[in-house]
């Protein structure tokens, strides 16, 4: 009897309790690229949640498989996440369908200093002079070479001045297929990858006018050089032709010299294949010097209850949440302050990444109406095309600069 | 009387499934109809309903940090209503509802009632609206689509896309189809031989098609990979290594392939009820006629398994046109999509749910003519 009086009390206690310190909830939600990305979040929500203790919570909810297609679902059905990542390549999609709210008022009520950012991080969440979204850190892509192969065929390692013609004489004496071994893996169908290369030899993609200018001779002269380096001079490889599901795994079977890959693969490298010795140095230049920059951002939902407290965890996340995130996984901040106070430029793994961030070029390709989906699934297809030798580049670049309009235009 | 409590217990038992398929397909069905002839972007869909404290709303949008000394004169020459509508409230406007905002939106009142703190409460975009508007609130009730006509038909016209998909839809099925149900007849029809150990033989035939496809699609892109074990075989006969699953010429031929390895099993079992059927006189009378087993599978057996061919292919027909699955898990080019997943992509990945609605209404109306133009051709038998 007496016991169940004292469960009640302790019952009752709690009941109140709850109903006196009413907590705020925010819910975080994101895509999980490693096991130990999603526990590094758990330690910033950790710190978060103790900082902020009896005021707001903030709960995790990683979202796993195709993000893209449960973000759109949750949103339409108004049960997003407060908060969640938007990828640069897609960001505008979202936030010009209203899904997306602004933060400029919190950036003024809370002085956030939107100048610790490039701007060409900021860019890709910014519309109609309002800022979306506030990118958690960012990749660029580099020339990663494993060492033993340039040795065993006595070829010097590649230096920051290569330009294509090097990295093209390099090849030529890296690739062994006999030994199965290839100079480069290269991504077949991707725009962004070929885009470098575009960016070096002083083309562009789309103009101011978002009118495409792919038909301009430097960057059908990039396209056919990265291309060529498959269907002409037969030094590169395709990651599934070695059984590999993309570049990093590729090179971490040690059976390719070379690969561009962003930061995400020195991480890759380490954890899975280790014993892999590699070194890494900036993309080869032509006219120019360029690279990908990769952002994401942290977004609030519109149908968010509590916008205040979510922007209070959301600058928690950009400022406590990136010194862990940059610490734990080896990501590079996109503030300057924590670039400094983290000495990114000290750390080898980081150092090729960030001293390139001043040539690179974010990716996302502008459309009128911010879609731009469709239109890059019709390029990187027609791109397909060109390494199965079923098309030539003119053909190529004439298909998708007269299509252009057509595929970035609906809706 | 008795008849009518009949009738009403009649529908009480199936009322159930009546609600199930009601909800699940003869609405969705409905739906896209409807959608097909409009621009849906599901996006929108919380645009009106997304709830917001109204003075949270126009302090942000004001850049208001105190709510002392305001004046209402000062407010209403920084308040833009569409503006704050559009960008802080994330209500897409049309040209219509703009021009209806600046005639008939109540600022002074807005103003007046946030000056006076009357505006700490929480509500909806429609019941802003309502409220703010002196006239035509009921154009601001809700997202609707906007109704475009026969604009995302003309458009799949146009889109040599979505003819590419259908074309490899039809390959698929015109493929598939007579090949699975040939196969499935022909394990039937070992399958039912008396033989040792021919339970485990119905199993292994069975089971590629009651296992998961995610599973079996894992296990075929092994198979299918560059290094895999397809390509190891045709090396000993001197066939050089495809990449079978990235070569947009034998990706859906790879596919093909394997669904034909799920489902033949599938059909086999129809076949072997149809099997077991036929009369044991009639085989016994063509072996002492002297028929050989082939004369026999050709003469007696086909025409007796008519119906379940008949069924058969007409199920394989309406299940290979749909395939989504196994496209989904294995296809990488969209050169190599069929219209099943073309509806996907436009739908999920692109937003655009009309233009989606639009293929899968056409599509369903070719799978229906299909089906009907099979039916007339192979004729059911009347105990089928």
């Amino acid at each position: 009897m007496k016991s169940r009086v004292f469960l009640l009390v302790i019952g009752l206690m709690s009941v109140l309790s709850i109903g006196l310190f009413a907590v705020t909830v925010v819910t975080l939600g994101g895509w999980v690229s490693s096991p130990v990305e999603q526990q590094a979040m758990e330690s910033v929500v950790k710190a978060f949640n103790q900082k902020y203790a009896g005021q707001i919570e903030l709960q995790y909810q990683p979202i796993p498989g195709d993000y893209l297609v449960k973000l759109t679902s949750e949103l339409s059905a108004g049960t997003a996440p407060d908060i969640f990542y938007l990828d640069s390549s897609y960001a505008q999609q979202f936030i010009r369908s209203g899904a997306v709210y602004p933060l400029d008022y919190f950036v003024k009520k809370y002085d956030f200093p939107v100048s610790d950012f490039a701007t060409s991080l900021l860019q890709p969440f910014e519309y109609n002079g309002h800022i979306y979204g506030f990118p958690k850190d960012f990749s660029t892509l580099a020339l990663f070479y494993n060492k033993d192969i340039f040795d065993k065929y006595n070829v010097p390692y590649p230096t920051d001045n290569w330009t294509w013609q090097d990295m093209l004489n390099a090849a030529q004496k890296l690739n062994h297929p006999q030994d199965g071994i290839y100079a480069l893996s290269l991504s077949p169908n991707a725009l962004d990858r070929v885009m470098p290369f575009i960016f070096q030899n002083g083309g562009e993609v789309v103009n101011s006018q978002m009118q495409p200018v792919l038909n301009s001779s430097q960057a059908i002269q990039a396209i056919q050089f990265y291309f060529d380096l498959h269907n002409k001079y037969n030094v590169a490889i395709q990651p599934s032709d070695v059984g590999a599901g993309w570049n990093g795994d590729a090179f971490g079977r040690g059976k390719v010299a070379m690969i561009m890959e962003g930061p995400w693969a020195y991480s890759f490298l380490k954890e899975t294949y280790p014993q892999i010795n590699f070194g890494m140095t900036v993309m080869p230049m032509e006219k120019t010097r360029a690279t990908m920059i990769y952002t994401v951002c942290y977004a609030m939902s519109r149908s968010t209850p509590d916008k205040d407290a979510a922007w209070k965890a959301m600058e928690f996340l950009l400022t406590d949440g990136m010194k862990i995130f940059t610490e734990r996984l080896g990501v590079i901040p996109t503030r300057f302050s924590i670039q400094k106070s983290e000495n990114v430029f000290e750390n080898p793994a980081d150092k090729v990444f960030v001293e390139q961030v001043n040539y690179g070029h974010g990716w996302f390709i502008p459309t009128p109406n911010g879609n731009s989906s469709k239109l890059l699934d019709n390029i990187n297809s027609e791109l397909y095309n060109i390494w199965q030798n079923k098309v030539t580049v003119d053909q190529a670049v004439n298909y998708i600069t007269q299509n252009w309009n057509n595929w970035a235009s609906q809706q | 009387m008795k008849r009518v409590r009949e009738w009403i217990a009649g529908y009480l038992f199936i009322l159930p499934i009546i609600i199930v398929v009601g909800v699940f397909v003869i609405y969705p069905i409905f739906a896209s109809i409807y959608y097909s002839f409009t621009n849906y972007n599901p996006l929108r869909q919380m645009e009106y309903k997304n709830t917001f404290n109204l003075q949270d709303q126009l302090e942000q949008y004001l850049l208001i940090f105190s709510m002392k000394d305001l004046n209402v004169k000062d407010l209403l020459s920084q308040f833009d209503p569409a503006d704050f509508i559009q960008t802080q409230l994330g209500i897409k406007l049309d040209k219509d509802q703009k021009a209806m905002i600046e005639k008939y939106f109540d600022s002074k009142k807005l103003m007046e009632d946030f000056v006076g703190l009357k505006t700490n409460k929480r509500m909806n975009g429609s019941q802003f609206m309502s409220e703010y508007m002196s006239k035509y609130k009921e154009m601001f009730s809700g997202y609707t689509p906007a109704w475009v006509g026969l604009k995302n038909f003309y458009q799949m016209i146009n889109d040599s896309l979505f003819w590419k998909t259908l074309w490899n839809s039809i390959f698929f099925s015109i493929i598939v189809t007579p090949v699975q149900t040939f196969i499935a007849l022909l394990l039937a029809v070992a399958a039912n031989q008396k033989i040792r150990g021919i339970k485990f033989f119905k199993l292994s035939f069975y089971i590629p098609s009651i296992t998961s496809s995610a599973a079996i699609s894992m296990l075929f892109m092994l198979l299918y990979a560059k290094p895999g074990i397809i390509n190891r075989f045709l090396g000993f006969i001197g066939i050089p290594p495809i990449d079978w699953l990235s070569n947009t010429s034998t990706a859906l031929p790879a596919v093909m392939a394997m669904n034909i390895w799920t489902t033949a099993g599938y059909f086999m079992i129809v076949f072997l009820a149809g099997l077991q059927n036929i009369p044991k006189d009639l085989i016994e009378a063509s072996e002492l006629d002297g028929a050989t087993g082939w004369t026999r599978f050709w003469k007696i057996i086909m025409p007796l398994v008519k119906p379940q061919i008949s069924y058969v292919v007409t199920l394989g027909l309406i299940g290979t046109l749909q395939v989504f699955d196994q496209i989904y898990f294995l296809i990488q080019n969209q050169q190599n999509y069929t219209t099943a997943m073309y509806i996907y992509v436009n739908a999920f990945n692109y937003n655009q749910m009309g233009y989606a609605s639009a293929i899968a209404v056409f599509f369903l109306a070719f799978i229906m003519v299909l089906t009907l133009v099979q039916r007339k051709v192979v004729k059911e038998e009347s105990y089928f």
